[in-house]
């Protein structure tokens, strides 16, 4: 049985199981684990204005560098347009950027840990993502004990 | 396969019936097989695989698909494997693994209220169950020990004995909303599968907010944990085994269930007593394609009702934010309902149904809605927070009167094994309309006193469906318009017996499971007391 107490998480590892199609399989295995090339440091400086823009878009400005690194290759690959893409959207104004299928496609993997859609979706976080973050003083994310049995009666008190 | 396929009782499909069934008769002496189609799981791979799914909205994206046992999908699209006769579309799921559908299932655990089993008498509409709620009493009973059920005693079910353990203890957003409707309506703790207390050797609830698709600690009973429990008893379970066609004799007795493995290599299971515990689509499925020269349209069809009356609970729903923070997803995310509207002389005029208040964390659906609005920075973070504890969701759950036209027949379209798919004929009458239109009126009476704002009824005339997949079995006392009879025997053969939410002939309000376990623990006493 799992302990109903609280529990250290940590990221899964997305599963290799049946319900995985091989596009979807391909995708998870760039999720985890993560390692350093070549290619990563050549690329960054696109790295770079990916997280000046990253931090814009979701609000944060100390985001999680691995995973930005995941969603930065990630997304790379998915997407052709994917540089020129971010080089525009780091100096565009915030009406632009309120209509970019690219922010949201970048804000999309920090905040719900979904690249893609469709037949093409694939998930690269679970626990790590900043729909977790954003009411971590108040909930838990599913699957995850809120707190022992009735824990969930008294008034939630926000931090 | 070295075994001899043989047993006292063959059981076709693993779920909660089958599984509580094949436990009983092997506890009670007989050899007993169980043939699944399709594989074992565990409780941690489906786990696993919510978390690292990429569409944990979809109850059944955690579950694997097997190309030789197909179950309904339709993310990121439809699978194709339910064929849609229409008018209108029915999008059931269910699951083909051993342990069946409740691994996907909030534990609602409810008994009928004595009036749901005899609708036509009382209000013309639907029709009487041949037997009365007091004839399932003590079954309902044995199915909440089995089960481990809780509930507060106000439900509108009379009991004989107290419930094994207390209600779950409510949330802060269930306990605000009671204050604030009472006493027009009356919201009450759900009655459920769900361990308020260390039972049976499941420990309690610790409020993972996550019943559906899987309950990470087996707090909440499940078919794998009724599988697991036949097991233990002496049944033996061939997971990945695919019946396709049940033989019989000249006097129609049951003789022999035929089953193709992954590979589509057959074996014959012979045994003396058969019983089919699929659901209420896959159970006519078979019979359908058991068609014989003697029995040409199928198997336990002499009276043409086969596949048909098929029901489950069409939903509506309203999204609205309250006042205060409340934060929905703190506890089990189907806690508490209102009963007010499950029977009265209204029942004449339109659908009976009971208000469900869902306590589903509203983050990830909010925070995906509001990403396609285009927010982004601190306007992002600060309404994912405000509209994440003020959010409220409520949905009705609607009787379906037994309707003949909508049913299951074979589709010409073919599995991976060459086995016809279900076909499906479905339709909504003006009955469902009218109790929506009356659940309407008091979605938008409950949102007023909740002092809410941006209320948001669903569409007219679209709903939802529950999985409660019921009907196209129905037990009566009449073989002439019945399946099956009162104790879940087939009417044309002796030695067959039904299992199965299908053989209720009306489907109430209340989701289908613990009448259907009481149902086939009844259906054990009868063929315990004929052997």
């Amino acid at each position: 049985m799992m302990n109903n107490s609280s529990q250290k998480v940590s990221e899964p590892r997305p599963q290799m199981d049946l319900q995985l199609g091989r596009r979807q399989m391909l995708f998870a295995s760039l999720a985890v684990p993560f390692v350093w090339t070549k290619g990563v440091h050549a690329q960054g400086e696109s790295f770079s204005h990916f997280m000046t823009l990253s931090n814009r878009l979701s609000g944060y400005s100390d985001l999680d560098r691995q995973l930005g690194l995941r969603i930065h290759q990630s997304l790379s690959k998915m997407f052709p347009s994917f540089e020129s893409d971010i080089l525009n959207l780091v100096s565009a104004n915030e009406s632009e950027i309120n209509q970019s299928p690219m922010a949201k496609e970048i804000l999309k993997c920090w905040y719900l840990g979904v690249i893609g859609s469709g037949e093409q979706s694939s998930c690269i976080a679970y626990i790590s993502t900043l729909q977790v973050r954003i009411v971590s003083d108040v909930l838990r994310p599913p699957t995850y004990a809120y707190g022992p049995y009735g824990s969930w009666s008294t008034q939630p008190i926000p931090a | 396969m070295t075994d001899k396929l043989s047993a006292d009782v063959v059981v076709v499909g693993s779920g909660i019936c089958g599984s509580l069934v094949a436990r009983r008769l092997a506890e009670a002496g007989a050899s007993v097989i169980i043939l699944e189609a399709g594989p074992r799981i565990t409780r941690e791979q489906i786990t696993a695989a919510y978390r690292a799914s990429p569409f944990k909205s979809d109850f059944m994206a955690p579950y694997p698909q097997s190309p030789w046992a197909p179950q309904p999908s339709y993310t990121p699209k439809d699978n194709n494997y339910l064929i849609q006769a229409g008018p209108v579309p029915y999008t059931a799921e269910y699951l083909r693994v051993v342990g069946g559908t409740t691994w996907h299932w909030a534990a609602q655990a409810w008994r009928l209220l004595p009036n749901d089993l005899r609708i036509k008498s009382l209000y013309g509409v639907g029709r009487d169950w041949p037997i009365s709620y007091d004839d399932l009493e003590p079954f309902y009973y044995e199915a909440e020990i089995l089960m481990g059920v809780s509930g507060p005693l106000d439900n509108g079910s009379p009991r004989s004995k107290p419930f094994p353990m207390p209600p779950v203890t409510p949330s802060f957003l269930e306990q605000r909303v009671r204050e604030k409707i009472a006493p027009k309506y009356n919201l009450i703790t759900n009655t459920t599968a769900r361990n308020s207390v260390f039972y049976d050797g499941r420990p309690q609830c610790c409020g993972n907010n996550n019943c559906m698709p899987i309950c990470p600690i087996d707090a909440q009973y499940t078919g794998g944990i009724a599988a697991e429990s036949a097991e233990k008893s002496g049944a033996k379970i061939y997971p990945n085994s695919v019946v396709y066609k049940l033989e019989h004799d000249e006097k129609g007795n049951i003789v022999a269930a035929n089953y193709y493995d992954p590979d589509k290599r057959s074996y014959r299971v012979t045994g003396k007593i058969f019983i089919l515990a699929a659901n209420a689509i896959e159970i006519p499925k078979l019979l359908f394609l058991s068609a014989s020269e003697k029995y040409p349209n199928g198997l336990a069809n002499s009276s043409g009702a086969l596949g048909r009356t098929l029901m489950d609970h069409p939903s509506s729903s309203v999204v609205f934010e309250a006042p205060e923070e409340l934060w929905a997803g703190r506890g089990p995310v189907s806690p508490s309902s209102i009963q007010g509207m499950r029977d009265g002389a209204f029942r004449s005029e339109h659908s009976a149904f009971r208000l469900d208040l869902s306590n589903s964390s509203r983050v990830a659906g909010v925070t995906k809605d509001l990403i396609s609005k285009g927010f982004t920075g601190q306007k992002l973070q600060d309404e994912i927070r405000r509209r994440s504890a003020h959010e409220i969701s409520m949905k009705n759950v609607l009787e379906q009167l037994p309707d003949p036209n909508n049913r299951v027949t074979l589709a010409d379209e073919k599995d991976a094994l060459g086995i016809p798919k279900p076909k499906l004929h479905y339709s909504y009458d003006d009955y469902i309309h009218r109790g929506m239109d009356a659940t309407k009126d008091i979605y938008l009476d409950i949102a007023s006193m909740m002092g809410a704002t941006k209320v948001q009824v669903s569409p007219d005339r679209v709903y939802h469906n529950n999985q409660h997949i019921t009907g196209t079995l129905a037990m009566g006392s009449d073989p002439a318009t019945s399946v099956t009879d009162p104790h879940g025997r087939s009417y044309d053969h002796p030695n067959l017996y039904f299992v199965s939410t299908g053989v209720m002939p009306t489907v109430a309000t209340v989701n289908s499971t613990l009448t259907a376990v009481a149902l086939s623990l009844r259906t054990v006493q009868a063929i315990r007391a004929g052997a």
